[in-house]
Formats: C-alpha cells, sequence, structure tokens
C-alpha cells in the first residue's frame, strides 16, 4: 500500500465520519476540538501586561465577515 | 543507517530501549508496560522507548532514567537505582514519522482534519496536544500499532538547567501504542543498573 492508497483510505473513512463523529472521535483520545463554522474562530495575541501569548476568540461578526463586506465595499466604490 | 521511505512498516521488529527505576523495572518485567499518558507526549498515548538511529539508544534510555529521577519542585532523586531495559518489540504496521511518505501522510491528515472538515482546537488542546491528538485518530484509522519518530529531548542536566530549545532532533522514539500485543515480555533484558547520583 503506497501513500497514495493511504491518503485515499483516510479520505474514505473521514467521508463515512460526521462532524459530530469526529469530535467525539477526539474528545476519546481525551482532546477537546470544535467544527468552525467558517475561517478561524481563535487567534493568538500577545499581551503586552502579561508578556505572554493568549488565545483569543474572534467576535461576531467575524473576521471574515468584515474583510467580506470591505470587499463589498471597494467593489461599490470601484462601480 | 537505512532510511525507509514508506509510510508504514509491516511486521517490523526491534529493539527498544527504556530507563527507568529498579522498581518500575521489575514491576514491567512482570506485569508488562503501562501506558504512558500526557499532553506533552511525543506520539500521544503509549509506552515509549528509544530506538537505534542518530544516536545511542540505550545511552539514552540511561540518559533519560536519570534525568527522570530528579523531582524538580522537591530537589531530591525519587529513585536511587536505575535500571536500563531492552525490550524486543513485533509491531503489526508502524507508522514511521521518520520517513518522506510517513510524514507526507501525517501533514495530508491534518490539512484533511483542519481546512476540508474545519476542525479547530480549542484552547485546552492548543500546542503540542492538538498534533498528538491528529496522529492518534490517523493511527486508529489506519490501524497502526506503533509509530516512530525523530525528536530532541533533554538529557543531560546542562541542557535542563540553560533551558535551550534545539530544533535538530537528537534522539529516535518509539511508541508502541498496544504494549501488551507487541511487546515480547519474556524476552526483555536488564541491560543495565547504575545510581542516579553518581
Amino acid at each position: 500500500m503506497n501513500i497514495e492508497d493511504l491518503k485515499k483510505e483516510f479520505d474514505q473513512a473521514l467521508a463515512q465520519m460526521s462532524d459530530q463523529d469526529i469530535v467525539a472521535a477526539f474528545a476519546a483520545i481525551d482532546c477537546d476540538v470544535e467544527i468552525a463554522s467558517e475561517g478561524w474562530t481563535h487567534y493568538e495575541e500577545f499581551d503586552t501586561s502579561s508578556c505572554q501569548f493568549v488565545t483569543r476568540s474572534f467576535s461576531a461578526p467575524s473576521i471574515s465577515d468584515q474583510l467580506l463586506a470591505a470587499d463589498s465595499n471597494e467593489l461599490a466604490l470601484a462601480a | 543507517m537505512d532510511f525507509n521511505t514508506t509510510a508504514f512498516i509491516a511486521d517490523y521488529t526491534t529493539k527498544g530501549y527504556h530507563g527507568t527505576s529498579r522498581e518500575a523495572a521489575a514491576s514491567i518485567k512482570t506485569s508488562n508496560f503501562s501506558l504512558s499518558r500526557g499532553d506533552d507526549h511525543w506520539l500521544g498515548v503509549g509506552a515509549y522507548f528509544f530506538e537505534e538511529g542518530i544516536s545511542n539508544a540505550s545511552e539514552n534510555a540511561e540518559y533519560w532514567a536519570k534525568v527522570s529521577a530528579w523531582n524538580n519542585s522537591q530537589k531530591t532523586y525519587e529513585y536511587d537505582v536505575y535500571n536500563v531495559l531492552k525490550v524486543p518489540i513485533c509491531f503489526k504496521r508502524i507508522w514511521d514519522l521518520c520517513s518522506r511518505e510517513g510524514l507526507e501522510l501525517f501533514e495530508y491528515a491534518r490539512r484533511q482534519l483542519t481546512q476540508k472538515r474545519k476542525l479547530r482546537p480549542t484552547e485546552s488542546a492548543s500546542g503540542r496536544k492538538f498534533d498528538n491528538s491528529v496522529i492518534e485518530f490517523t493511527a486508529n484509522l489506519h490501524g497502526f500499532d506503533g509509530l516512530r519518530s525523530w525528536f530532541f529531548i533533554k538529557l543531560d542536566k546542562q541542557s535542563r538547567v540553560l533551558a535551550v530549545k534545539p530544533g535538530i532532533p537528537n534522539v529516535t522514539v518509539l511508541c508502541a501504542r498496544n504494549p501488551q500485543d507487541s511487546i515480547l515480555l519474556d524476552e526483555i533484558e536488564i541491560l543495565k543498573e547504575g545510581y542516579v547520583s553518581r
């Protein structure tokens, strides 16, 4: 079995799993994950007061929504 | 040293070297290895060994036994006598992360999960924990009972005191995911016994 066969095997197994199945499989190996509805839900930022990286969540509207909106505005202006 | 090129090796027989206290070694010889767990573990849950490769495996196990004896919070040794065990291991399918294809499979799995299925680690699963879990998830899907990879592990007092963080690996590590099935318990040898503080 070569690498391409292994990739196919992986894809086939993954295709049979729902998002909930995958989250449950990771939970079973003691890893807390989530399925993002779009884009990244968390990002790291250097906190100058504590002098360490902290994980922050994107707040609604998401960054991707804001970027899309910005693109639309630019398109509207261009038109 | 010959490098394997394939993602996994079927029916792979090898010797693993494990350094631990004399008491733990005696327990292993009668009851086998217990599974090692922890967020910072290199390849997920399993029993860990050094293998001959980029450095001397039995020496690595000896250094490991010595540095592991030190309890830094209590500033004392937890055991005085260590053993180095030479352990025959038979893997049915070992995922070789020392090979190009082995790494390619890991990268493919990580991308499919994070980009195609939009899987994200939560805050508690950041850092090495998420990669370890992708390894375990993928190993479960493919029925891999063992893993091999290169790592940098601090094996001497100086590197621990100086808190060095080199990026180039110094040891070859094996992980037996099902020690009860992979390890030939009757053939384990005590290769060396010594004092940690001398």
